[in-house]
């Protein structure tokens, strides 16, 4: 009888997820003040990857590579506009440096593309989507 | 051989067994004339099932294409947020009340829902309302079992989360998540209708609060982002024309041109110039040079405010 | 006698007198003779000079017409007669005539024919039959023993029985001088006696003078000079011989009895009786009365010795004596609530096989009338609080119940006890009666009055210890105690002027205690038991009578076992009906305790914040708990006390043997109806209020069930225990588990381990009924409503393939990977844990062979799974096969929910237009549907002994796995439940199940098996110490 009236405050969820997904729990702790949108997962080594998203004026955008253990050396993410203009990239070619993140301030509204790219298969690895007005 | 001796010979607890099998018996006939007559109701459903056009789904477009664009479509946390910070007062009375959750008893009316109940739940976190965001938990809870998608909830957390102030931000990337996690699902699971209506739904929501608040502030930026919908909207309509085979998806497609009619007075003009790039606190930060302006007039926005809550009040109701 | 009556005596005596020819002297004397025995002297004289008076009214008128009757006469007499006989009874009339008649024999010189006449007309105005008054005419009138062959005539004489003519009885004795004629007047139940003799004849220490015609009543002894003794009942018996029905032999030969502690009950009882005989036992407070009555009745089995009926043991072949034995004891056995006539009808229809309802009720009728009991007939007989009839009443009424039956042999335990004596003399005369119908009559007595103790034939004395001390004539053993104690006029047994014997005195002797030196009665007897019983043996030598070996007296004539139970059902639901008090409770109690409950439960749910809404409702899966409590309990408290009830009864007829399989039956019958109302009127109720529409049929078969159930669990305790007390005691031992193991408040998941299992429901569970009830309904409620039913179906298939998409399959996925993994790990225990991954996954597999897949894993290869044929290639064609049945289910699930959504569509669309919500709100309830899905469960698939057991949708998945074809278990809220190859439905199972254990409970019941293992247990407790 009691369970029932317990039911009525706590609604129990389950719990258990079994599906294996990747958490991100790191890539969330770096957010600093950014509101998570998106989590994409890369799965498929030395393929690139292809995302979209509709990015909006007077937002700042901010893209965050994670990996399990920190190391991005192997991942990143190019940004093109709508007309697939290369806007940035979060591998600095030139200086053969891979950034973790990506950050863009909006004027534009549109849709957005966005490239993706890792190459260690022995790691897995995602991209999370923030935003801040 | 008279009576008496068969009598003797049964006895009454021979008799009383008897009774006992006679009982028994119409206990099952009791039952089954239950089932009977569940039979017939059965029967007139196969009926309708039957004169019912079970058309194959037609797909115009390719599954990955359907969903890309669902990928697209952005988050109504955003909405929140902007008119969050266009000083706008939380307003229990846009949102759509929790208690609505029992009404919906079909998969479209849930799917729909859920997105609503989402876009609603962001709208309450951002404005850290979080004993509210409960009930509404509970209503997007009952969306999700109803869908057999209830398991993406890890609830427990959540309430706790839900139960102090300080953890808005951890609650409203949990659930962000959750959702994004459910739309990844059903998309595996090709049942992307869902995914497409739980969208839609929550995009239909952001858009009707915005039109609310908008209506009441006349804030240009809110003005702005509702004409910026249009982009949104022509994605919407392409993907749900897809699964218009279904007699309720094709009623809002419909509903939703009408909708698209209005914000083809929309303009937005687009001007490129080239981005500027530094590296601020160790990341690549770019700004953005080009501009988009909307071109939206107060008649419009009347318009659209009108007819978009005339949507969304079907879809809620 | 009143005025009225000697005013018509003295009137019939001067119209007599004075015929033919005037009153002599002679009769004068005798008419005044006459009234001065019967009166004092001073009424005496009024009354004579009233007979003066008469005579000279007729006198002097009629000189020539004296030597006819005149008329005016005769009508003077037929107008006195019939004043008479409205005032005096038939006995009183006949010693009325007797007098006349001796008025002709005291004139013998007249020619008596006017006299005659008169008489005569008398007699026929009387009603006194022909035969009768012939006979007594000549009884009275003369003396020559040639003239009374009548065979209502027995003469005493010292002569041989060839001398006596015609039927006239006799009796031979040595002791005799002359003839003593005795009369039977068969009409009135009345004997005279007469005496022609030279002997001194004295009759209860009177003196008979000759021609004297004196009643020789009941307790009557007459006595001669010359030494003989002749008892009332010794003459009567002559009488009557003739007429018994039964040749009865009555033998008890050195009986001993010893109680359970070995105590000696009863020692060398020797006792030899016929039929007809009224025999009293006596004795001390504890001296073993009671015992020998039982012992002798067959109810008590002797130590040693034997208890013979003609020439059958009684406790050896109870069969032969079968109905020949009755039993009254002191305790009443009769039913309060039924009336008199209806106590003694239904005993008398369990008596008589053949006799239709008609003639049952004249029987009865007749029965009642001798006992007096006729005016009273349609009262009830109430309890010692709530009298209707007097305790006279009462114990005729049980004497009644013995007497329909006409047993041969009677045994009555203090019948008189607590009665008025004048109600102790009527139950007395009619035990006395039945002796007559020779009926042989053994009756415990105490204190009796000087007229009873003078009924009995003979008394059997008991002294403390058993110890037999006189077996005899009963007022010869006063003369004989007071001999013994050398107590001075020890010849006189009783009063002689008053008749009277004082049954005391034989007790003030036997218990005389020993005096001290200073006068005071010490504690010890002067006497022994032992000595008494010695002085007994050697003074008495005991008369055995013949044995008669005819058993044709064995007439159990009882009806068969249906109409005895028909009977039993008739007279229990009488009984109850009368009891308003009773009935009230019983059909209110169910449907108020719904009320309330309902009531209560019933509260504003609406999200709105007004109404109520049945979908909402939390507290319905309470309810059907609280339901099946109170079915329980009620059913419980109904039939715990039946049959501690009826134990007395119970007790008095098993001398019928009657079948106890119709009395169990009748009281299960009873109880089951009960029980049907109960629960009826409780559905009706509690459904009502709160709104479970369309269920009123299933929640009443499943909570009828299980009051049926309770009710065979009370009728065992009522059986086993002899107090109410003990019973309702132990009805909360038996009502918390059920609670508690219902499934209900506390979830199978969540108890000991010890009782728990992991994917079943624990098999101390299925012991209860309350969690077949629960399951039944529960699965029934929410399976079956209007408005799951269209979508039951199709749910099914949906939650199965969603299960194994969300949680069986990745389940699987994760031990292959880890077997995988792991495949050539040196650890022990991973290893084990690896071997147990793939007997699961192997299991698994096995259960969806029949699921079609293109992909090529075979049935054999799925039987070989195991640790050691994984490698690469088979790991490969395992996870292939896995996402083949990952995709197989994603399809159903699709389909289902498709189906479900089109469903959903064409019933919003049926008959015109219906409101799903609605139909859902009003028969649809989610705290229900949470519970039988389980839908707060954390885990929701375990590893239950090397396969994967589902712990959610539990209302959607089959029992699958079996141990056996008999293995009928499964998880709790199973839709179906397998026996024997085949499924059968939950809800229908769970009842058949539930009326099978009742079947087990009759059987208990009937062969009272707990009464059998309380013994055992008390048996061993008395060894320990």
């Amino acid at each position: 009888m009691k369970k029932f009236l317990i039911l009525t405050i706590i609604v129990l969820f389950t719990g258990g997820v079994t599906m294996s997904q990747f958490k991100t729990p790191e890539c969330v702790a770096k957010l600093n003040g950014f509101t998570f949108l998106k989590t994409y997962k890369l799965d498929n080594p030395t393929k690139e990857v292809e995302y979209s998203y509709v990015f909006s004026k007077d937002n700042s955008y901010m893209l965050i590579i994670c990996n399990k253990d920190g190391a991005q050396k192997n991942a990143s993410v190019t940004l093109y506009d709508s007309n697939r203009n290369m806007i940035a990239s979060s591998y600095d070619e030139a200086n053969k440096r891979h950034y973790y993140a990506l950050a863009y301030n909006c004027r534009s509204t549109g849709i957005y593309y966005m490239k993706f790219k890792f190459d260690d298969p022995s790691t897995e690895c995602s991209s999370v989507l923030a935003f801040k007005r | 051989m008279n009576l008496n001796h068969i009598n003797q010979f049964i006895g009454p607890f021979m008799k009383n067994l008897l009774l006992f099998a006679v009982f028994v018996s119409l206990l099952f006939f009791a039952c089954d004339s239950s089932t009977s007559n569940n039979q017939s109701d059965e029967a007139k459903l196969q009926q309708m099932l039957d004169s019912a056009n079970a058309a194959p789904q037609d797909n115009k477009l390719p599954e990955a294409a359907v969903g890309e664009i669902l990928k697209q479509i952005p988050s109504p946390i955003e909405t929140s947020v902007l008119i969050k910070k266009s000083g706008g007062t939380y307003s229990k009375d846009i949102l759509n009340p929790s208690e609505n959750a029992q009404s919906y008893s079909s998969n479209y009316k849930k799917a729909l829902n859920l997105g609503v109940y989402g876009a609603d739940l962001g709208y309450i976190n951002i404005y850290e309302k979080n004993k509210e965001s409960l009930y509404y938990l509970n209503s997007i809870k009952s969306m999700a079992d109803g869908l057999n998608i209830g398991q993406f909830f890890d609830f427990e957390t959540i309430k706790r989360l839900a139960n102090n102030n300080k953890n808005a931000d951890s609650l409203l990337n949990i659930t962000t998540d959750n959702f994004n996690k459910i739309n990844s699902f059903l998309y595996e699971q090709k049942r992307s209708d869902q995914s497409v209506l739980i969208l839609t739904g929550g995009w239909l929501e952001g858009l009707n609060i915005m039109c609310q608040i908008a209506q009441k502030n006349k804030n240009p930026k809110l003005y702005e982002r509702i004409g910026e919908q249009k982009i949104i909207i022509d994605q919407l309509v392409l993907v749900l024309s897809n699964y218009e085979s279904d007699s309720n998806i094709k009623l809002l497609n419909n509903d939703l041109k009408q909708l698209q009619e209005i914000y083809k007075k929309v303009q937005i003009t687009y001007t490129y110039k080239e981005s500027k790039m530094e590296i601020v606190d160790g990341i690549p930060t770019i700004v953005d040079k080009s501009e988009s302006k909307v071109n939206i007039t107060d008649a419009q926005v009347v318009e659209l405010a009108k007819l978009t809550s005339s949507i969304r009040n079907k879809i809620v109701s | 006698m009143s005025e009225e009556i000697l005013k018509s005596l003295a009137q019939l005596y001067a119209i007599i007198t004075k015929q033919d020819g005037g009153v002599t002297e002679s009769e004068k004397t005798f008419v005044v003779n006459s009234f001065k025995k019967k009166l004092n002297l001073a009424t005496a004289e009024q009354y004579i000079n009233l007979y003066e008076e008469f005579l000279k009214d007729g006198e002097g008128k009629e000189d020539g017409k004296k030597k006819l009757t005149s008329v005016k006469d005769s009508v003077k007499t037929l107008g006195i007669c019939r004043k008479i006989n409205k005032t005096l009874t038939q006995k009183q009339k006949i010693v009325v005539l007797i007098e006349l008649l001796e008025i002709l024999k005291s004139e013998k010189s007249k020619d008596a024919d006017q006299q005659q006449e008169i008489i005569d007309t008398v007699a026929i105005a009387f009603n006194i039959e022909k035969d009768e008054y012939k006979t007594l005419q000549t009884f009275v009138l003369h003396d020559d023993i040639q003239l009374f062959g009548d065979e209502n005539v027995l003469v005493i004489n010292n002569r041989d029985s060839s001398t006596i003519p015609g039927n006239a009885k006799h009796i031979h004795s040595d002791y005799t001088d002359g003839n003593i004629f005795f009369v039977r007047v068969k009409s009135v139940d009345m004997i005279f006696l007469k005496y022609t003799g030279n002997d001194e004849l004295t009759m209860n220490s009177l003196i008979i003078g000759p021609d004297d015609v004196t009643l020789f009543s009941q307790g009557s002894t007459a006595k001669t000079k010359l030494g003989g003794v002749f008892y009332y009942s010794d003459v009567l018996s002559h009488f009557i011989s003739e007429s018994a029905t039964v040749k009865l032999s009555f033998q008890v030969n050195n009986l001993e009895f010893r109680f359970p502690n070995h105590k000696i009950g009863l020692r060398d009882v020797n006792i030899s009786e016929g039929s007809g005989k009224l025999i009293g036992i006596m004795g001390a407070s504890g001296a073993g009365k009671t015992t020998l009555l039982n012992v002798l009745a067959g109810l008590e089995i002797p130590y040693k010795g034997e208890v013979l009926i003609n020439g059958f043991n009684l406790h050896k072949e109870k069969e032969k004596v079968r109905g020949v034995i009755g039993y009254i004891p002191q305790d009443d056995l009769l039913i309060e609530e039924l009336t008199v006539f209806e106590n003694l009808f239904y005993s008398a229809k369990l008596c008589f096989k053949n006799k239709s309802d008609e003639e049952l009720t004249l029987l009865v009728n007749k029965v009642l009338d001798n006992l007096g009991l006729i005016q009273s007939k349609g009262l009830r007989v109430g309890n010692a609080l709530n009298k209707s009839i007097s305790g006279g009443q009462r114990k005729r009424l049980n004497i009644a119940l013995e007497l329909i039956r006409e047993p041969s042999v009677l045994f009555v335990d203090e019948p008189t006890s607590g009665l008025s004596s004048r109600d102790s003399e009527n139950v007395m005369d009619l035990l006395k009666e039945l002796t007559l119908k020779g009926t042989l009559i053994f009756v415990v007595i105490h204190q009796p009055s000087s007229d009873i103790y003078k009924m009995f034939d003979k008394m059997f004395l008991l002294d403390v210890g058993g110890f037999p001390i006189y077996y005899g004539n009963p007022v010869e053993a006063i003369t004989y105690f007071k001999k013994v104690s050398q107590q001075a006029d020890s010849d006189k047994g009783q009063c002689t002027t008053c008749g009277n014997v004082n049954p005391e005195q034989i007790f003030n002797i036997i218990e005389e205690k020993v005096v001290d030196e200073y006068g005071h009665f010490t504690a010890s007897r002067r006497l022994t038991p032992k000595q008494w019983n010695e002085s007994f043996i050697s003074k008495f030598e005991l008369k055995r009578v013949e044995d008669i070996k005819d058993n044709s007296f064995s007439i159990l004539n009882i009806p068969n076992k249906f109409k005895q139970f028909w009977v039993f059902v008739v007279r229990d639901f009488k009984s109850k009906l009368y009891n308003k008090q009773y009935m009230l409770i019983n059909l209110i109690e169910a449907p108020l305790l719904a009320f309330i409950l309902s009531f209560i439960l019933r509260y504003n749910n609406n999200t709105n914040g007004t109404g109520y809404v049945f979908r909402y409702n939390e507290n319905i899966p309470a309810y059907i708990l609280m339901s099946i409590v109170i079915a329980i309990f009620i059913g419980l408290s109904i039939s715990a006390e039946e049959i501690i009830k009826d134990k007395k009864i119970l007790k008095r007829e098993t001398f019928l043997n009657l079948s106890r399989n119709s009395y169990l039956l009748s009281k299960v019958m009873i109880l089951f109806m009960f029980s049907a109302i109960q629960t009826l009127t409780f559905v009706l109720v509690g459904n009502a209020i709160l709104g479970i529409n369309g269920m009123y049929l299933e929640y009443w078969l499943v909570l009828f069930s299980v009051a049926c159930f309770a009710n065979l669990t009370g009728l065992i305790i009522s059986s086993a225990f002899d107090t109410a007390i003990t019973v309702y005691i132990l009805v909360p031992l038996l009502l918390i588990p059920q609670m508690i193991l219902s499934g209900s408040i506390f979830s199978f998941d969540k108890i000991n381990d010890i009782i728990r299992s992991k994917d079943k429901v624990p098999m101390v569970a299925d012991l209860m009924a309350s969690r077949w009830a629960y399951e039944a309904i529960a699965v029934k409620q929410f399976r079956d409503n209007k408005y799951e039913k269209f979508f039951f179906k199709v749910e099914q298939k949906e939650n199965i393939a969603n299960f194994n998409i969300i949680y069986l399959l990745p389940e699987l996925n994760e031990r292959l990977d880890y077997a995988y993994q792991n495949l050539n790990s040196k650890n022990d225990s991973i290893l084990k844990l690896c071997i147990n991954n793939m007997t699961i996954l192997k299991s698994e597999l096995l259960k969806k062979k029949i699921i079609p897949t293109s992909l090529k894993l075979s049935e054999k290869d799925i039987e070989s799974i195991s640790i050691e044929k994984l490698d690469n290639i088979s790991y490969e064609k395992y996870r292939i096969y896995l996402n083949g049945l990952s995709d197989y289910y994603t399809k159903i699930f699709n389909e289902s929910n498709k189906e479900k959504e089109s469903y959903l569509f064409a019933l919003s669309r049926i008959n015109g237009g219906t409101d799903v919500n609605k139909l859902k709100d009003d028969y649809f309830n989610e705290s229900l549907s949470d519970l039988v899905k389980n839908a707060t469960a954390k885990k929701r698939i375990i590893d239950a002994n090397g396969y994967l057991a589902p712990k959610t949708d539990y209302i959607y998945f089959r029992p699958v796995e079996r141990r056996g074809t008999f293995d009928y278990r499964a998880h709790f809220f199973s839709p179906e439940k397998h026996f024997a190859g085949s499924f059968y439905d939950t809800f229908k199972f769970n009842i058949f199940v539930i009326w099978l254990s009742g079947l087990l409970l009759y059987l208990i019941l009937y062969f009272d098996l707990l009464r059998r293992l309380l013994n055992i247990f008390g048996k061993v407790t008395i060894l320990k110490t």
